[in-house]
């Protein structure tokens, strides 16, 4: 997720309460009202009361995603960490596999000799 | 011994990629040594023909074949391939700039990619660097791009770390004191066939004072104008050439020769591509100038040119410049106008003194930077981390 996702999520994550309107000449404001009106009677509250749960659930959604974004990037210390030792063990490796091969070409030599 | 190099290379305009040409041939004399880039095809192919060349994505399978790898870092976006490869298999880190704050805006604010950055500042400052990073994209306050140096994953990767200056190696050992660090100076052949230019628009008698390289608004151009105008009011045959890329884009240089009434004696030549031909501006100039102010703790390869050429050079008291031996070099600090300017008349004014010098800067270039010592010094170290990894304890 990256901030600019982050960003737009938190704008978007508070419920703004829709604006009435209408296009029709003349009579059009009139219409509007009237809409917007008969919300305030029927629906308003209602609505209201559900947006205002999930604006809420929104930003504690937000909240969370930001904090584990925030803990990825303190991680980053221990993968770093951890990857460096990955590193140091292979080089330990290389440097055993390199003994191993000396080794057994000094004991291939020792049975060519005991062989004669 | 086997190497596996990573390093931006020729034609890369890098002044890394002129250092691996510098050091490769030494290199080649004392251990295998295998180039990995991102794209082998384009390579140049002097190098192609002289070095295997691997592509990077084969690295993970053939890294069981080295003693160790070299990873040449410096802050601009032609070490991001090679960048990647060390966060996923660390080595030995050459460090040629102290700070990489460029280098990560350019990987990630540059591509698009601001979360990438906060995750670097938040590597290196923790919460103040993510809570920074915020502000940094919510108020567009400019990006703190010399206060920090966004070094710290490189440094914490690296197995072994060589340096080219005290002044770096210090700050890194602050930063990680369990990491074996060797300063090992910057290889540079010296340049005594190099071909003195005539050149056309200054008079055969002239003093020549240079800026080469890059210029960009930390090598303080304007600065060193304005007391070159003060000089050449002293020394009439005294002329200024420019030689390299001009990336300053706040500073009109024709505006600024008009206002100091330089037009006819400062001469700016622009990039010169080949790096012989590069080698003998410098061989024409009589003094270099290379001030830097704020320094990235880097080495310069211009600098070393001009040594290398047997030219004396005033730089800024500062960094690595101020490792540079007083012998060979006259030092300024910063924000120092009139000890610059008394510099660059002292200079003009006493031949005599700007051979001892040049004699001078020879006499170190070849005790300090040849490269087939730097390379013997590169081996040693790696041979000290090989046998450290040997001895590695069990975990």
């Amino acid at each position: 997720m990256t901030s600019q996702n982050m960003d737009e999520l938190r704008r978007r994550s508070v419920w703004q309460e829709y604006q009435f309107k209408s296009q029709t000449p003349v009579v059009g404001p009139l219409i509007a009202w009237f809409r917007s009106a008969w919300h305030g009677v029927a629906g308003k509250w209602a609505i209201r009361f559900i947006a205002q749960q999930q604006s809420t659930f929104n930003l504690e959604l937000i909240t969370e995603l930001s904090d584990a974004n925030e803990s990825m990037a303190m991680n980053d210390q221990d993968l770093v960490r951890l990857t460096r030792s990955v590193a140091e063990l292979t080089q330990q490796v290389i440097q055993l596999q390199r003994a191993v091969a000396d080794l057994q070409a000094h004991q291939a030599g020792l049975r060519v000799e005991t062989s004669d | 011994m086997r190497i596996a190099y990573f390093s931006p290379l020729p034609p890369a305009r890098t002044g890394i990629a002129d250092y691996a040409l510098e050091l490769l041939p030494a290199l080649t004399e004392l251990a295998d040594v295998a180039l990995y880039v991102d794209e082998p095809a384009a390579i140049d192919a002097q190098v192609a023909m002289r070095w295997p060349v691997r592509p990077l994505a084969v690295y993970e399978i053939e890294r069981w074949n080295y003693d160790a790898a070299i990873f040449h870092m410096g802050n601009s976006y032609f070490h991001e391939a090679l960048y990647q490869m060390l966060c996923h298999y660390p080595g030995i880190v050459v460090l040629h700039d102290y700070s990489l704050h460029h280098f990560m805006v350019e990987r990630s604010v540059v591509q698009g990619q601001f979360a990438g950055y906060r995750r670097e500042l938040a590597y290196a400052l923790g919460r103040t660097g993510l809570q920074l990073g915020r502000e940094i994209r919510h108020s567009g306050r400019a990006l703190p791009l010399f206060d920090w140096p966004l070094n710290e994953r490189v440094i914490d990767l690296s197995l072994g770390l060589i340096a080219h200056s005290h002044y770096v190696a210090a700050r890194v050992r602050e930063r990680r004191a369990d990491l074996p660090v060797r300063v090992i100076p910057q290889p540079m052949a010296i340049r005594a066939d190099k071909i003195k230019r005539r050149i056309p628009v200054c008079p055969e008698d002239a003093l020549i004072f240079m800026s080469a390289g890059q210029v960009t608004p930390s090598r303080q151009i304007d600065v060193i104008l304005r007391a070159f105008a003060e000089v050449q009011q002293s020394f009439p045959q005294a002329h200024y050439l420019i030689v390299g890329e001009w990336r300053h884009p706040d500073l009109n240089l024709e505006r600024l020769l008009s206002e100091l009434q330089l037009q006819e004696t400062v001469h700016y030549v622009g990039f010169v591509d080949d790096l012989d031909e590069f080698d003998n501006w410098i061989a024409s100039a009589d003094v270099l100038i290379n001030l830097r102010h704020p320094t990235a703790g880097e080495t310069s390869a211009v600098v070393l040119r001009a040594l290398a050429a047997g030219l004396p050079v005033i730089v800024s008291d500062v960094g690595w410049y101020s490792e540079l031996p007083d012998t060979c070099c006259v030092k300024v600090r910063q924000g120092d106008m009139s000890a610059l300017t008394t510099a660059m008349r002292s200079l003009a004014a006493d031949a005599a003194k700007r051979q001892q010098l040049g004699e001078q800067a020879l006499v170190y270039m070849q005790q300090t930077h040849r490269p087939e010592h730097v390379a013997a010094q590169y081996v040693d170290f790696i041979n000290e981390s090989v046998t450290r990894w040997k001895s590695l304890p069990a975990k």
